[in-house]
C-alpha cells in the first residue's frame, strides 16, 4: 500500500519540472538591499532636514516676537510706530522680491539708484 | 567563517560581499523551501518570495541575536513568509490548479491508460493542495524537490525521525481522503 501511493506521488510530481534558484539571486538581492538602504537613507535625511527647518522656525518666530516686545518697551516718540510699519511694509516685500527675482530686483535697485551714483560721480573732488 | 561571524563581522563593516556570502550559502534550500510551500504552479513566485526573504532577513539582521542558529531562523522566516504569500494570493488569484501546469511526463502508450494515468494525477494533485502547510511541503520537497530526509530536517529545523513521521502521516491522510471519495486505486 505504502509503495502504491509513493510511486503514484513520485509518478505525478516528480513529472514537473524542478524548478531552481536564479543565478542571479544573489546578485539582484544585494542591488534591492543597495536600494533599499539609499531610499531609507534619503528619506531620514529628509527627515532630519524638515526637523531642522521646523527648529529655525521656531527660532526666528521667537526671535521676532522678543525683539517685538523689547521695541515696543523702548521710549519711542510718537511717530516711532509709523516709521516702524512703514518699515515693516516696504523692507519685507523688497526682501521677499529680491529673494524670489534677485535679476529683476537688481535692475530695479539699480534703476532707483542710479541717479544717485551719478550725482556722487559729477560732485567736484 | 560561520552564519554567525559572517553576520557579527556585516553587522561591524557594511561590507555588501559579506551579505552576498550568506545569501550564496542558503539561497537554495530558502528556494526549496518556499517551492515546495507554494507548489509547483508558483515557481515564479518563488524567486520572488526568496528575494523578499533575504530583503527581509537583511532588515532584521540587527536583531538577531544568535540564541538560535541562524539557518534556523532563516528557514523559518522563509516558511512564515511563504504561508503568508500562499494565503494573499489564494484570495487575490484564481487557483490554478497543479494538473494544469505544463508537465515533462511521458505519454502512456495506450490511450486509455493515458486518461487513467491523467485521472490519477489529476486526483492527487488535489488532494496535495489540500495538506496543511507542513505535510504538503513534506510531500512537495520529497517528490517533487527530490530533497533527502536529511536535507528537509535541517530545512526544517526538525530531526530526521520527525520528518519521516510527517511524510507518513501525510501520505496518510492521502489514502483515507482517497479512500473517502471512493478512489480504490490508491487504497
Amino acid at each position: 500500500m505504502e509503495d502504491r501511493i509513493d510511486e503514484i506521488l513520485r509518478r505525478t510530481l516528480a513529472s514537473h519540472p524542478r524548478p531552481q534558484p536564479s543565478p542571479t539571486l544573489a546578485a539582484d538581492v544585494l542591488e534591492n538591499v543597495r536600494k533599499l538602504t539609499a531610499a531609507r537613507q534619503r528619506a531620514e535625511e529628509q527627515r532630519q532636514r524638515h526637523g531642522a527647518r521646523l527648529v529655525l522656525a521656531a527660532y526666528w518666530f521667537a526671535a521676532s516676537v522678543g525683539s517685538a516686545w523689547i521695541v515696543q518697551t523702548l521710549p519711542w516718540p510718537v511717530w516711532g510706530p509709523a516709521v516702524l510699519w512703514g518699515l515693516a511694509l516696504t523692507v519685507v516685500p523688497l526682501g521677499y522680491a529680491t529673494f524670489l527675482w534677485p535679476q529683476s530686483a537688481a535692475r530695479w535697485a539699480a534703476l532707483c539708484f542710479k541717479p544717485l551714483l551719478v550725482d556722487a560721480r559729477g560732485e567736484p573732488s | 567563517m560561520d552564519d554567525e561571524a559572517t553576520i557579527a563581522e556585516y553587522l561591524r563593516t557594511r561590507e555588501p560581499e559579506l551579505f552576498r556570502v550568506l545569501v550564496e550559502r542558503h539561497q537554495g534550500r530558502v528556494f526549496r523551501l518556499v517551492a515546495s510551500m507554494l507548489g509547483p504552479q508558483a515557481d515564479l513566485d518563488a524567486q520572488e518570495v526568496t528575494q523578499e526573504v533575504f530583503l527581509r532577513v537583511h532588515e532584521k539582521l540587527e536583531s538577531f541575536r544568535g540564541e538560535a542558529r541562524f539557518g534556523s531562523w532563516l528557514y523559518r522566516l522563509a516558511y512564515n513568509r511563504a504561508v503568508e504569500h500562499r494565503r494573499r494570493a489564494r484570495i487575490r488569484l484564481p487557483h490554478v490548479p497543479v494538473e494544469a501546469v505544463p508537465e515533462a511526463a511521458a505519454v502512456a502508450a495506450d490511450p486509455f491508460d493515458e486518461v487513467a494515468e491523467g485521472e490519477r494525477r489529476r486526483v492527487v494533485a488535489r488532494l496535495v493542495e489540500r495538506l496543511p502547510d507542513l505535510y504538503r511541503s513534506v510531500i512537495y520537497m520529497h517528490y517533487w524537490l527530490e530533497c533527502s530526509v536529511e536535507e528537509m530536517a535541517e530545512t526544517l529545523g526538525v530531526p530526521s525521525g520527525t520528518v519521516k513521521s510527517y511524510l507518513s502521516r501525510a501520505r496518510q491522510r492521502l489514502r483515507d481522503w482517497a479512500k473517502a471519495d471512493g478512489t480504490e486505486w490508491l487504497e
